[in-house]
């Protein structure tokens, strides 16, 4: 029992006395002075925070309290700690070796040196206290993890600082440590489909190719409409034609027009023979002269243009062409296209003939195939 | 109280540290994006024709293949639903390619059709080679086109295997589409335009005067001579004909003989016509305008008359585009040619051949 | 007894715009206090202890505040495949990602992409909403926000606070919160908060819309953002 309590009254006097020793010894134990200053509403702003990233800016912005004259700065990077003396590792593969200034706030003059894996110097001009700076640093590589990371950043009144090492920064005027941290990327993928989307009317195609009919042209006048060498008929307001285009296509879209008659102008045989002959280059058809020919107008509504073909618009809307060898080559004839993507352009066709004295009399037919081709 | 947080060791302090930690906390392995094949740029796809069921149509591709390297085979998959690469492909309906032949290539050749049981598939195939980056061109022929007005698509994909296996290498979709034809159609009417006259001003009918031709006293020592105009035009693809119908020059019982291509012979009973411009003796006019028609045979020849109820005076088996003819006539008797008034009246009936 | 002569730690604290990290307010204390093995931080006396905010500032106090200061920033990565856009219907998609800043006088979260681009050549970037607007299928958009959103169906998700509102200040910027309404402009600060914070889960909004006129391919949106905090 009395050793029990002598034993325990020996505990408690020993803890007391630790409590007081420690207590008069504590305010002496490691007491090193740091006589820096804290570098204040600092921050590091990346322009790029995936992982691996290259040639990321990094701009250093932060307000100088430090009453003296600031000359350069140091910033290091460390995988763990922004503590000041801290043991300090380059964060995985980043790399500031390739850094270079490219912009500097609140002074001027300063260039960068020294830089290496985690490690870079800005000196110049000195700069007053108080001010607010940023420095813009390009080239760098980001760390290949996720996660933080830290800036550790030493002002210097000295343009040619003392800094030895991470641990021996030597004459620091202020510090200030920075978390920064890369993250993953959120990503998404999305596909627009290839369109084109082509009619011809007999009315004006509403929006999408909307409210078509089946065109077919009658050429003439009078009730029957009949050509005569009186004079030159067109289908403009009897039985108009129009096409419209819609596409996406990045380089546009080309209209071609084939004849089904190989002598490509309006036949009553079949196409072997056109009593009322292909119109030729753009121009006007005079009464009493067997030919036939179109117009194009060029694109009206929607978005985007659909421009006719110089070749069947040259200004005046009574000229009409056919050139024969085209309208009836393989792929036809362009007669409009546009060079970008349009939406709902509706362009109106209009063909015209006329009769001479000597057209023998016949029903005339041309069967008149239009193709748009995208180029994507 | 003091309490002593006692930092053994650097990794033990590396612990008490606030350590961030990213968790990745998506599903499976993070990946960026997903590997696609490069594009074909600049692509498109020309037809001869749009008309739906069309055969015999021609698909020429344009594209600009995007990778340097080894390529066997170029499919092309025409679908009615999407050009998506990846995408399920509906066959367009009516689409046969099936027969389909390779008429052209340039840019990257050597190929051949590999005949593929998809009627909306054509598979070319070389043997594996390396391909140059830049502009290619195939035409395929003997395509039918789809049944459906409309858009359709095409799927173009690029592979280093020699028969369209494993991954594509490059590939980009198409569309295009089919339209109506537009008919045209123009009536020109047949067309006969046909007078005559005493006179007629220039080509225009409405001026056509005068039936009546008086020769006045028959003499046997000259000839009377007359004349009178007649003007045709006609589309009649066959051209026409003019005829003259009626009798000689009649006084009761006494007529006057006809010609027959004979020269003028005062005091020789005689009736005759031609429709040429004449010296003995003088009258009538050569046949006038932009027409192609002539004086029929026994009255083209200047100087000699002929006259046969019935006979084709003029004629052109081609339209006609007004044609102007004066008709010359002439009278001779003989110095016993019984005295009356002698008469006839001719009928010219014009029959244009549609 | 043994004494040694005290050494005077340097201040930390500054004028004007005034910050205080890490000091202690007593009758004894150490903030690094090292031999040369061992380091400790110390103090005897506690006079005040726990978390005390106000709008702009933050304190720790108490028996043992953390002295590093930190940013935590996790992006949910993701792959997201919207398959193919349509003209006739909008697009939509969310993704998430969480800040927690300590010992800070707050942060920012910006967007440092570019708008969904096509790859090979005549790329094609879809048009941003440079301002708060409605989604309109036909007409071609890109544009995100950082709420819940209800029209015309409801997707995303307002911040959510952990452990609560009492921890963690975050808050979506101007522009990004308004429900229904998406914007994208490239560099836009799309959250914040002004002062030191807890986590705060985001919820990214995405909608992608596209007209007739809108280039065929595919498009690419890798969206990287940047957590920035000022210590």
């Amino acid at each position: 029992m009395k050793t029990k309590n002598r034993i325990l009254r020996r505990g408690l006097y020993a803890v007391f006395g630790l409590v007081l020793t420690v207590a008069a010894v504590l305010p002496g134990l490691g007491s090193k002075a740091a006589a820096y200053g804290q570098i204040t509403s600092r921050s590091i702003m990346i322009s790029n925070s995936a992982t691996s990233a290259t040639s990321v800016e990094y701009t250093i912005g932060f307000t100088e309290t430090a009453s003296g004259i600031v000359k350069s700065i140091v910033v290091d990077f460390c995988d763990a700690s922004p503590l000041y003396g801290d043991a300090c590792t380059v964060p995985g593969t980043f790399s500031a070796s390739g850094a270079s200034l490219t912009g500097q706030t609140g002074t001027s003059g300063w260039t960068l040196s020294g830089a290496t894996a985690g490690h870079f110097v800005i000196s110049g001009a000195s700069f007053n206290s108080a001010a607010a700076m940023t420095f813009t640093v390009a080239g760098i590589t980001n760390p290949s993890a996720t996660g933080s990371y830290y800036a550790r950043i030493y002002t210097y009144a000295a343009q040619s600082n003392n800094y030895s090492n991470v641990t021996t920064p030597g004459t620091v005027l202020d510090f200030g440590g920075i978390a920064l941290s890369t993250a993953n990327v959120i990503s998404i993928t999305a596909k627009v489909q290839e369109t084109l989307t082509f009619c011809v009317s007999g009315a004006a195609p509403t929006s999408g190719c909307g409210g078509t009919s089946t065109p077919a042209v009658t050429l003439g006048h009078g009730t029957p409409a009949v050509l005569t060498s009186s004079q030159v008929d067109d289908n403009g307001t009897t039985t108009p034609t129009y096409t419209q285009l819609t596409t996406n296509a990045a380089s546009g879209a080309i209209v071609r027009m084939k004849n089904s008659n190989t002598c490509g102008g309006l036949s009553k045989d079949g196409g072997s023979t056109c009593d009322i002959a292909p119109k030729g280059s753009v121009g006007a058809i005079s009464a009493g002269t067997a030919a036939f020919g179109l117009y194009v107008a060029g694109g009206s509504g929607g978005t985007g243009t659909v421009t006719a073909n110089a070749n069947y618009n040259d200004g005046t809307s009574t000229h009409y062409a056919m050139r024969t060898a085209n309208v009836t080559s393989t792929y036809g004839d362009p007669i409009e296209s546009s060079s970008g993507p349009v939406s709902d352009v509706n362009s109106q066709l209009t063909f015209a003939a006329g009769a001479a004295s000597t057209t023998p009399a016949g029903v005339y037919t041309a069967n008149m195939t239009l193709i748009a081709t995208g180029t994507f | 109280m003091a309490r002593l947080h006692a930092n053994l060791s650097k990794s033990f302090r590396t612990l008490f540290i606030l350590l961030v930690v990213s968790l990745l906390l998506g599903a499976g392995l993070f990946k960026l994006y997903r590997v696609h094949a490069a594009q074909l740029n600049a692509r498109s796809v020309m037809l001869s024709n749009s008309a739906v069921d069309a055969t015999n149509v021609s698909y020429e591709f344009n594209f600009d293949v995007a990778t340097a390297g080894t390529v066997g085979s170029v499919k092309f998959e025409f679908c009615s639903n999407s050009p998506l690469i990846g995408e399920p492909c509906t066959p367009p309906w009516g689409f046969d390619s099936l027969n389909a032949t390779l008429s052209s290539q340039s840019g990257m050749t050597g190929f051949s059709i590999n005949p593929s049981p998809n009627v909306n598939e054509i598979e070319i195939t070389r043997v594996p080679s390396a391909a140059t980056p830049g502009a290619a061109s195939f035409t395929f022929g003997n395509i039918q086109n789809p049944a459906d007005l409309g858009s359709a698509y095409v799927r173009v994909l690029t592979y280093a295997s020699n028969n369209a296996t494993g991954p594509e290498t490059d590939s980009g979709g198409l569309a295009f589409a089919m339209s109506e034809d537009v008919t045209i159609v123009a009536e020109v009417p047949p067309y006969l335009t046909f007078c005559s006259g005493v006179s007629i001003a220039g080509f225009d009918c409405s001026t056509a005067s005068g039936d009546f031709i008086d020769f006045g006293i028959l003499s046997p020592t000259t000839a009377n001579a007359g004349q009178s105009q007649m003007m045709i035009a006609t589309n009649a693809g066959s051209g026409y004909s003019v005829r003259a119908s009626g009798p000689t020059m009649t006084s009761g019982i006494n007529v006057l003989p006809t010609m027959s291509s004979g020269l003028s012979q005062p005091g020789t009973g005689q009736f005759g016509m031609n429709l040429r411009a004449n010296v003995l003796p003088s009258v009538g006019q050569d046949t006038q305008g932009p027409g192609g028609g002539q004086p029929g045979v026994g009255y083209n020849v200047p100087n000699r008359f002929s006259f046969n109820d019935g006979d084709v005076i003029a004629g052109n088996a081609l339209p006609e585009d007004f044609r102007k003819y004066t008709l010359s006539y002439i009278v001779n008797v003989a110095p016993d040619q019984p005295p009356g008034v002698y008469a006839t009246t001719l009928t010219y009936i014009c029959l244009a051949n549609f | 007894m043994v004494g040694t002569a005290p050494i005077a730690w340097a201040q930390q604290s500054s004028s004007a715009n005034y910050q205080v990290n890490e000091v202690f307010f007593g009758t004894g204390g150490e903030l690094n206090a090292c031999s040369t093995n061992y380091c400790s931080k110390q103090s005897a006396g506690e006079l005040g202890v726990g978390n005390s905010t106000s709008a702009n500032y933050s304190s720790q106090a108490g028996f043992n505040t953390d002295r590093n200061p930190s940013l935590t920033f996790i992006v949910t990565g993701t792959s997201t495949d919207l398959g193919n856009l349509s003209t006739t219907a909008t697009s939509r998609t969310t993704g998430t990602f969480s800040v927690k800043t300590y010992l800070a006088g707050g942060y920012v979260v910006q967007t440092a992409s570019d708008p969904p681009t096509s790859t090979g050549a005549g790329t094609h970037t879809l048009t941003n909403l440079a301002s708060p607007t409605a989604q309109t299928p036909g007409t071609e958009q890109f544009g995100i926000n950082l709420v819940a959103n209800t029209t015309p169906v409801s997707f995303g998700a307002n911040p959510v606070q952990v452990p609560s509102g009492s921890f963690s200040f975050g808050a979506v910027s101007a522009g990004y919160n308004t429900p229904n309404s998406f914007k994208y402009v490239k560099g836009d600060t799309v959250a914040y908060s002004n002062s030191s914070s807890g986590e705060t889960d985001y919820t990214v909004s995405y909608i992608f819309n596209i007209s007739n006129l809108t280039p065929s391919g595919a498009y690419y949106f890798n969206h990287v953002l940047v957590a920035t905090s000022t210590f």
